[in-house]
């Protein structure tokens, strides 16, 4: 035992003795104006852009409060404060880490709430990683990268027959507020379940009771096993608004190194952009157009762009980035939504019309597109996909034009039923995400006319008990599932199976 | 257009530089008058301040705070002042020196905005802080 105690007692003085705290010089300035979330500090040469700036102050909680050198000029510095900035006083000295600002990343960090720095916020606990991203880094090159082959199941039955995502796309859902914007991507984020997907929540100024719900949802759902999600509330100061997606972004990025697959959402990009003109506007940078600043499109294209499907020479992961846009009573031409459409790969547009006719998720078919198209679809559902955008689209040009009369014949009529049933197929309640197999099954027996006898009202129920029997009698669900096509036997049996299931029902609209 | 004080002082120094006190006044005087005339007078604290900065940045002077626990020995500041003349390059270096107990020893160099820490104080929070890593 002595001996032991003997051998610490010396290594604690070994230590001691070589110990040697070394001398460095630091860089400072001081403080010569500060409010809303800015200090302006004279002094501070040889600073870099977006480098962490350390105060020498101590917020109420005792932590240290840090700033990002945003502007470089003449005779000071314009700093944005991350946290409290009321504890900071004119005259204080800041000092410079030489650290690009960092958040922490790593397996530890899935399942849990973290504010934009990356400290945890959820009570759990604080997030011991050994690895650190910079928030900023520029996109994979043409090289590194590779065009979009592999599906994203998002489970929403509109979404994944009419306007396809694939691994590694940027897909823009944009909309009115309070048409189920979020509600898509938490479904999408709920149907990763067992698909290798790692996923990235990015609340950008949410209400933070939203952002409790999600959380429950996510945590009910079993989707907080591989969900993390990266929060800045109402009330949190605009710099960590700002910076909070890119942070997410260097969080998924980790898995993306690692050869994985991530999908992110941001929600919303508007509030990003509203908090980025707010901190340019108090930095003095001139205003522009909506006095957003100049480089706003810069500010979605480099964050966007760092999506990206890499070839297997650089690990074959992939980025899918969701980024929400809420718009103003419908206009998609103000500044910041036509600035992303251009930027994404493809739009989700959600309607009022819609939503209150009570299609949900009220997908305008017409101006969603994906242009990645089919070639993130399995080859089951690229053949039936690519018929029910065709009766969807029909129906949309008839059913304006048969309000005019009611003479119609047989042929237009015909194809109104079949598209009353495509639009009924494609309603979905939310939380309810369905199989790839499940929806090629549905789109099957609408295309090759097994539903054409069911009643409109039915179809849901009608659809419900055939999913409920094909998965009780057979593996066809997750034969396709796997194979990604219908080949013969499939197909003998389907066809089968469905003339069995009509067989025994009695709603069915007798033939005229 | 409009003149900063930054400007005011570089004058200033390029007119005064190599003049003899006698004809300074004067050239004061006149700027004072210049002053007057562009409605700038109230920029006359500002124009001292870069003034300062001007003049120790053309003539190679740089204004040291040197802080210490106890009151230095000459000999030690004639050390400090040899170590701040081969470190900064430059050619005089005006020490001011100053006194916080709080430090338990060593010195902390503060010149333009640089900071040297060698108190015992900070090596002592740094050493806490590895130990308890």
């Amino acid at each position: 035992m002595s001996n032991t105690k003997d051998f610490i007692l010396e290594q604690l003085k070994t230590q001691i003795d070589n110990y040697q705290g070394e001398l460095k010089e630091q860089t400072v300035g001081t403080v010569i104006e500060v409010g809303d979330g800015i200090a302006r500090i004279s002094g501070l040469s040889e600073v870099m852009m977006s480098e962490m700036i350390e105060f020498d102050t101590k917020d109420n909680s005792g932590k240290k409060v840090f700033g990002v050198a945003l502007n470089l000029e003449e005779d000071s510095v314009g700093v944005i404060i991350l946290g409290n900035y009321e504890s900071i006083k004119e005259g204080d000295t800041a000092i410079a880490t030489k650290k690009i600002l960092e958040v922490p990343v790593g397996e530890e960090m899935i399942g849990r709430v973290v504010n934009s720095l990356g400290d945890a916020i959820d009570g759990k606990g604080d997030i011991k990683t050994s690895t650190h991203y910079p928030i900023e880094k520029i996109a994979p090159g043409v090289i590194a990268r590779e065009s979009v082959f592999e599906p994203v199941q998002t489970g929403i039955k509109a979404i994944d027959s009419m306007v396809p995502i694939g691994r590694g796309q940027r897909e823009l859902i944009i909309g009115d507020r309070q048409l189920g914007k979020t509600a898509i991507a938490i479904d999408a984020i709920i149907n990763q379940k067992g698909q290798n997907m790692k996923c990235v929540y990015v609340a950008i100024g949410q209400k933070e009771s939203k952002v409790a719900g999600i959380v429950a949802k996510l945590e009910e759902h079993g989707a907080m096993e591989y969900t993390t999600i990266v929060l800045t509330g109402a009330s949190d100061p605009a710099a960590l608004s700002y910076i909070a997606p890119y942070s997410g972004c260097a969080i998924a990025e980790y898995f993306l190194d690692k050869g994985e697959d991530v999908l992110i959402v941001y929600d919303d990009l508007s509030k990003h952009a509203v908090s980025y003109r707010e901190i340019s506007l108090l930095l003095r940078r001139p205003p522009g157009r909506e006095a957003y600043p100049g480089d706003v499109f810069y500010l979605h294209s480099r964050l966007l762009e760092r999506s990206c499907k890499l070839n297997k020479d650089n690990g074959g992961g992939s980025i899918t980035a969701l980024p929400i846009i809420e718009t103003q009573a419908g206009d998609v031409s103000a500044y910041i939504p036509t600035n992303v459409i251009s930027i994404t790969d493809g739009q989700i547009y959600l309607e009022p019309d819609l939503f209150y006719q009570g299609n949900r998720p009220a997908v305008n078919a017409g101006l969603s597109v994906s242009r990645v198209g089919s070639a993130a679809q399995i080859k089951a559902m690229k053949k039936v996909a690519g018929k029910i955008r065709l009766e969807a689209a029909q129906y949309r040009e008839l059913a304006a034009f048969a309000q005019f009369g009611s003479d119609l014949d047989k042929e237009t009529q015909k194809k109104l039923e079949r598209g009353a049933r495509v639009v009924e197929l494609f309603k979905q309640d939310q939380f309810a995400p369905l199989l790839v197999g499940k929806q090629v099954i549905s789109f099957y027996s609408l295309i090759n006319g097994y539903m054409d006898d069911v009643p409109v009202e039915k179809i849901v129920e009608f659809e419900k008990g055939l999913h409920e029997k094909i998965e009780n009698n057979t593996s066809i669900i997750k034969d396709i599932g796997i194979k990604g096509e219908i080949d013969e036997n499939i197909e003998k049996e389907l066809i089968k199976e469905i003339k069995d299931y009509k067989s025994t029902l009695e709603y069915l609209i007798e033939n005229k | 257009m409009k003149i900063n004080s930054k400007q005011y002082a570089l004058a200033l120094y390029e007119i005064a530089k190599d003049k003899k006190k006698n004809e300074i006044e004067l050239m004061i005087k006149n700027l004072v008058n210049v002053l007057i005339a562009n409605n700038d007078i109230s920029k006359v604290d500002e124009i001292m301040n870069e003034f300062d900065k001007v003049w120790n940045y053309k003539e190679g002077v740089v204004d040291t705070t040197v802080l210490s626990a106890k009151k230095l020995d000459e000999k030690t500041l004639e050390l400090l002042n040899k170590y701040l003349l081969g470190k900064l390059e430059i050619k005089k270096v005006d020490i001011i020196t100053d006194i916080d107990e709080k430090l338990l020893g060593g010195v902390i160099l503060k010149y333009g905005d640089k900071i040297l820490d060698g108190s015992i104080k900070t090596k002592l929070n740094n050493f806490k802080s590895r130990l308890k890593n």
